[in-house]
């Protein structure tokens, strides 16, 4: 508590922020005091609507699955409350009501229970597939959208047509259903926040800012995907189940692709990625459309649609991220990312002193259709060993260090990886291999856009292991080297700005970190000290040597600084053409006569 | 960072917005709902239409009808020696959850002391809700399936019985058509009519080939044109709703196969039939309103239509109901001496009133169904629709849930 | 065989539909939800010189036209500004259609309109004596893909074209004016949907929200389609096929629901649309 006061002292926009919010919040909470009829019956919809609208953010803001048909598990939600209270008569309309609160309260938990398993379905059917995209997500829920809304209508249980109507609850008033909708209002943002804020909500970041990168740190993206699908799906029944009780009304279009829509738009206006902004996107939007509609009730629709152009051109990431930019200038300081987090060391698991090599590449074949790229490679890493990979461009170094961490990539021959006993890692998925202990560092770097460089740090130091839905870690335990890179780049002055702020120096560090805090057995390096003057290259082979003479990683290293590659490597392979021109120590390659005529260019060598 | 420039661009921009947010939020307030202006006292009575969204099609004949009815109401006193009555229109976009909200904000802003309506069943079970605290009185200028029934809510309408077997009767038996083909829109009252007809052929005589149903908002009936077709009836008797007839009435009768089956539809009125053009001469109408009645009270009725509107306007079905809604709530309201809610609702089935439908009344036990006599008509060459006969007024038959 | 015409035609109607759409997803990456606001338009607007006494086919290109310029403007002053942001672009041709549907509502009113054929004979072809107009509609979307495949083939312009599909960023950098061909491509998919919404009239209903029941298949046939004007054609017959023959032989209140299911179904095992196999 002294911790957040202090906090609050020190760093104004966050004050700002969070007195916005207070205010906001009072504002609402005291509707019954200073609004009229009309105005609380508003209100108490706008929350529900406010908390289907942070139930999308969640889904789409924050994890990047744009679910075109978020309004079925609400529709969902609505209609199991419907179907549980009320009994229809032969010609299919309501004809009676029945029920108590518990009715009510069962039939919520059961539409969460459908909603989410429903959600799970489809996001099986849409994440676990190879070439899924965004886009193949929007499709595929917008068709159940489409589908629901026109099965809602032949089927009799949902009233058909008609719809099911006047079930709502009537043992609440008015002012009572705004309390009620007021507490779970609150309920669901605090539990969306906490989500946001927690070392979860650095997962769901990072796979809408970049998913394959997330898979290459050891995590389960479908899953996660999946769940934070279902997840989503059920707070959006939860919200129906209020509606429906609420209102007493559910019919097709509740299911539709216009309301879809209109929850997309709420979020999209009021800032995705922002639960206030969702939150007050949806809350706006009610009041505005209902005035509109009261003011001009033969035009409302178009005033709506080029307010909604005017927005969406001038505004384009809604209204919540310019208003807190706003605030933040007339404050005086720039934005913060958040309290810093901070890197501690910790003791690093000792190499397993098993014997044999750690990878053995055999016979490796590899390539893109007509174009062969891997023609025969075999090579073994040893434990607590450096290898350089050198060659030409175009020698296929790059592929090497892919298939080698991807098993899923067909290709011929063998790779077998004596982590967690002996294994062949065909057809072994990215991410179980990085959890495995192989893991790769791509030759460009590829960071999160959204997240500072500590909580690149605590993703990575995780691989792919359990990450809490609820607690904030501050202090990201790593192994030394880790500390000590940060400290010889100076990435330890900028743990809280974003990773994309950095200079490419920096993101090459960030990148090696990574890499380095998830403690795999088998490091691919690919180009480390790409960009790099002298004195970085020296940081980071000082980092590399004490990883493999210390702690006993073994290290794939790319290079083309036959210097740098000099100092380092135990070993050197030497690649051209997609095969092994040579292998052997630094001082057998530097004598190697092919490799001195096809590499490194000196005339006179004989072929 | 965000260049000066366009940051100020943008900061003005979400300034104007928020500014405009919070004005609309806060103001959008009405004036209290009766004022003392003189010595007549004004009432407010709210005007559901769907004047967005799907059922907008019909909205403007609505519209035109209800303040038809309002104008005379208010020059003649129909609602009481110093009552005045004023619409307050809202759009209830097609869509239940606007339906609520606009039949709320009627209820809680702008105290209306009744409803006129012409919206769809979802909606319009909608906009009960709403006003089911207050009981108050629902005039709903449109039919339904024959199975809605709500004791604060009275239709002017018809129900499937009143149209369909008049209209089967005639076919058959003066017209002698025997093979029915059966095509309707996937919707609550097509389905309550054609379940009327299902009986009234074969008790008719006739046989029903086939009966098929599309959904709402269907525009290619390619393969409807081809069932046809194939079984050559007599007659295809059309339960198509809305604006879906255009293309239908448009294909069937393009092609030759089919363009000499006779039609007869429950739903064609005169903006689709100048809509559909020349495929729609000939097809047979039943309606509880046709422009081509010439009758006194219709002609009277045109001729003030004409005289508002514009002499090109001719009044649809949907225009008739409305008027005869209205003006039945304000005979109401006079018989019950004030706007009491419970009042009004007692007293609408001890009034009548005479319109260019006939004599309109509503008995005990219609469960606030109009009874209402049949017209049944031919479109002819200019689109408008000539009556050929019709029937004595027809009491309703409704279903309602057993509760 | 007037069934396997009917397919035809039916085809026809949603390829003119698509083709629009088409051109401006393959080219620009904009999913344009105005089209059926643009569609209005064109067949407002061919009616509108219809019903003045203007040659039915002069009318057919009035509403093109009208479209076009209104295409032009909306590019200019909305969709440029919203360039690499498809999400945003997407929410903006939204709420273009929005207004432009409540701007007809209010200068035309809710109703329906008339728009007569120019001719209501029966051609014998095949065997069979079928609607002539409806035949138009096939002629007319045969030429035009015909029209468009020549253009992207064989001329510069088409050269062009298929760069920037290609690679944006590259094409501007070989000195192609990439806004021009924006703008170009804007032009031409609003005059096609302008096109399709006056010719397809005079066999749809016309009211302010005219050919809404035609845009879900049609997205679906544009996102099957990949970006090939080959897969265009083959998308629409696809899908036109699937509901015509279900709503002929099957209840046709489904056809909706299974054509959606086919769509999704197809799109998995054709992920880059339907031209492009699935590389080994």
């Amino acid at each position: 508590m002294a911790a957040v006061l202090t906090r609050l002292r020190t760093d104004r926009s966050l004050a700002v922020r969070a007195g916005t919010l207070l205010l906001a919040a009072a504002v609402a909470a005291t509707g019954p005091l200073w609004g009229d009829r009309f105005t609380v019956y508003l209100l108490t919809q706008a929350f529900l609507y406010a908390a289907l609208a942070i139930s999308l953010d969640l889904v789409w803001g924050y994890t990047g699955i744009l679910d075109l048909g978020h309004a079925v598990w609400f529709g969902i939600g609505a209609l199991t409350v419907g179907v549980m209270t009320t009994k229809l008569d032969a010609t299919g309309m309501v004809a009676s009501v029945h029920g108590g609160p518990g009715t009510y309260l069962l039939a919520g938990l059961l539409a969460v229970v459908i909603a989410a398993v429903a959600a799970a379905v489809v996001g099986l059917y849409c994440f676990s597939w190879r070439g899924s995209t965004m886009f193949y997500v929007a499709i595929v829920t917008l068709a159940v959208s489409v589908v629901c809304e026109a099965l809602y209508l032949e089927l009799r249980w949902t009233g058909g047509d008609n719809g099911l109507f006047g079930y709502q609850l009537r043992a609440l008033d008015p002012t009572g259903w705004f309390y009620l909708c007021l507490v779970f209002f609150a309920v669901v943002a605090t539990l969306a926040y906490v989500l946001v804020r927690s070392d979860f909500g650095l997962l769901m970041r990072a796979i809408r800012d970049n998913e394959e990168r997330a898979r290459f740190l050891g995590f389960e993206v479908d899953l996660v995907k999946i769940s934070v699908l279902a997840g989503g799906a059920a707070l959006a029944a939860s919200a129906g189940a209020m509606y429906g009780s609420l209102l007493g009304l559910v019919s097709s279009p509740l299911f539709g692709f216009l309301f879809s829509t209109e929850i997309v738009i709420w979020v999209a206006i009021g800032g995705r990625g922002t639960l206030f902004g969702a939150a007050i996107g949806a809350i706006a939007l009610q009041f505005f459309s209902s005035s509109l509609n009261q003011s001009f009730p033969d035009q409302w629709q178009l005033v709506v649609g080029l307010a909604f152009i005017a927005v969406v051109v001038f505004v384009p990431d809604g209204i919540v991220p310019p208003a807190w930019r706003l605030l933040d200038r007339l404050v005086g300081r720039g934005a913060s990312h958040g309290p810093t987090r901070r890197l501690v060391a910790r003791p690093a698991a000792v190499g397993r002193t098993a014997a044999g090599p750690l990878a053995r590449v055999e016979e490796l074949l590899f390539g893109y259709g007509a174009l062969q790229v891997l023609r025969g490679i075999s090579l073994e890493v040893g434990r607590g060993e450096l290898l350089c990979v050198i060659g030409p461009n175009g020698a296929g170094k790059s592929t090497l260090m892919a298939v080698m961490s991807d098993g899923r990539m067909r290709h011929k021959g063998t790779i077998t990886y004596s982590v967690d006993g002996v294994r062949d890692h065909a057809g072994i998925s990215v991410s179980a291999l990085a959890r495995a202990g192989v893991m790769r560092k791509f030759q460009t770097p590829s960071l999160f856009r959204g997240l500072t460089v500590a909580e690149t740090i605590l993703l990575a130091s995780r691989r792919g292991g359990y990450l809490s839905p609820l607690r904030r870690t501050a202090e990201i335990a790593v192994p030394a080297p880790v500390v000590a890179l940060c400290e010889a780049t100076g990435l330890d002055r900028h743990l809280g700005d974003r990773g994309t702020e950095l200079s490419h120096g920096l993101k090459q560090a960030l990148e090696l970190a990574a890499t380095i805090a998830a403690w795999p057995d088998l490091l691919l390096l690919d180009e480390p000290t790409a960009g790099l003057n002298s004195h970085e290259r020296g940081v980071i082979g000082d980092i590399l040597k004490t990883l493999v003479r210390d702690h006993g990683r073994s290290v794939v290293l790319i290079e083309h600084d036959f210097d740098f590659v000099d100092q380092l490597a135990d070993r050197i392979v030497v690649l051209q053409d997609g095969r092994i021109l040579a292998v052997g120590s630094t001082s057998e390659i530097k004598h190697d006569e092919s490799v001195r005529g096809g590499y490194l260019g000196i005339t006179g060598a004989t072929a | 960072m965000i260049p000066k420039r366009v940051a100020s661009g943008r900061l003005r921009a979400v300034v104007a917005l928020s500014v405009a947010l919070v004005a609309t939020a806060c103001g959008g307030g009405n004036s209290p709902s009766s004022t003392n202006s003189g010595p007549a006292q004004v009432y407010k009575v709210g005007l559901v239409v769907p004047v967005t969204g799907g059922g907008s099609a019909n909205a403007d004949p609505v519209i035109q009808g209800a303040n038809l009815a309002l104008d005379e109401i208010n020059s003649k006193h129909l609602a009481g020696t110093n009552v005045k009555l004023q619409f307050v229109q809202v759009d209830d976009a097609t869509d239940p959850k606007t339906a609520q909200q606009v039949c709320t904000q009627l209820v809680t802003q702008d105290q209306v002391v009744a409803i006129v309506g012409s919206e769809n069943t979802p909606s319009r079970a909608a906009c009960e809700s709403a006003i089911q605290s207050q009981n108050l009185p629902y005039f709903a200028g449109n039919g339904t399936g024959g199975n809605v029934c709500y004791s604060n809510m009275f239709f002017f309408g018809i129900a499937p019985n009143q149209q369909v077997s008049p209209l089967v009767d005639y076919l058959t038996q003066k017209q002698n058509l025997k093979k029915f083909y059966i095509l309707a829109s996937d919707y609550a009252p097509p389905k309550g009519s054609v379940a009327v007809a299902a009986k009234q052929v074969p008790a008719d005589g006739g046989t029903i080939v086939a009966t098929t149903y599309e959904p709402l908002n269907t525009s290619q009936f390619s393969s409807d044109v081809a069932k046809i077709a194939a079984a050559q009836p007599d007659l295809v008797l059309s339960g198509l709703v809305g604006n879906d007839q255009i293309p239908f009435h448009k294909q069937l009768g393009d092609d030759p196969r089919t363009k000499s089956i006779k039609v007869a539809s429950f739903q064609m009125n005169e903006a689709i039939a100048a809509a559909v053009g020349s495929e729609s001469v000939g097809v047979f109408v039943a309606s509880d309103y046709i422009s081509g009645d010439s009758s006194a009270a219709n002609n009277a009725w045109l001729a003030a239509f004409n005289k508002k509107y514009g002499s090109s306007a001719k009044p649809s079905f949907f225009a008739a109901e409305t008027y005869d809604a209205t003006l039945m709530m304000a005979a109401a309201i006079k018989k019950a001496g004030g706007t009491d809610a419970g009042k009004v609702i007692s007293a609408v089935t001890q009034v009548s009133v005479d319109t260019e439908r006939g004599h309109i009344v509503i008995k005990d036990g219609s469960h606030g169904y109009a009874t209402l006599a049949a017209h049944i008509g031919r479109v002819n060459s200019n689109f408008g629709i000539d009556q050929i006969d019709v029937t004595p007024p027809v009491d309703p038959v409704v279903a309602c849930p057993s509760s | 065989m007037s069934f396997f015409l009917d397919l035809l035609i039916e085809s026809s109607v949603l390829l003119l539909v698509v083709l629009g759409l088409g051109i401006i997803l393959g080219l620009m990456d904009v999913i344009n939800l105005a089209q059926s606001g643009f569609m209005a338009v064109g067949v407002y607007a061919a009616l509108t010189a219809a019903h003045r006494g203007v040659n039915f086919w002069l009318a057919v290109l009035v509403g093109a036209a009208a479209t076009g310029v209104l295409g032009l403007l909306a590019e200019w002053a909305i969709i440029r500004r919203l360039y690499a942001r498809p999400l945003e672009t997407l929410l903006a041709t939204w709420g273009i259609s929005l207004v432009l549907v409540q701007l007809i509502s209010i200068y035309f009113g809710h109703g329906p309109q008339s728009f007569d054929e120019p001719f209501v004979t029966a051609v014998p072809v095949l065997g069979v004596q079928y609607p002539a107009y409806r035949l138009v509609i096939f002629v007319a979307a045969f030429a035009v893909v015909a029209v468009l495949y020549l253009v992207v083939r064989f001329t510069r312009w088409g050269l062009i074209a298929r760069m920037v599909m290609a690679n944006q960023a590259l094409a501007a950098g070989l000195g192609i004016n990439t806004v021009r061909v924006r703008q170009v491509t804007f032009l031409i998919g609003s005059l096609l949907a302008g096109f399709a919404g006056a010719l397809l009239g005079p066999i749809q209903g016309v009211s302010p929200y005219y050919a809404t029941a035609l845009i879900a298949p049609a997205f679906l046939a544009v996102l099957l389609a990949g970006r090939t004007l080959l897969g265009l054609v083959l998308a629409s017959a696809v899908l036109a096929v699937t509901a015509t023959v279900f709503s002929r032989y099957f209840n046709p209140v489904y056809a909706t629901a299974v054509t959606v299911a086919v769509a999704v179904v197809l799109l998995r095992l054709f992920p880059e649309g339907l031209t492009r196999w699935r590389r080994s």
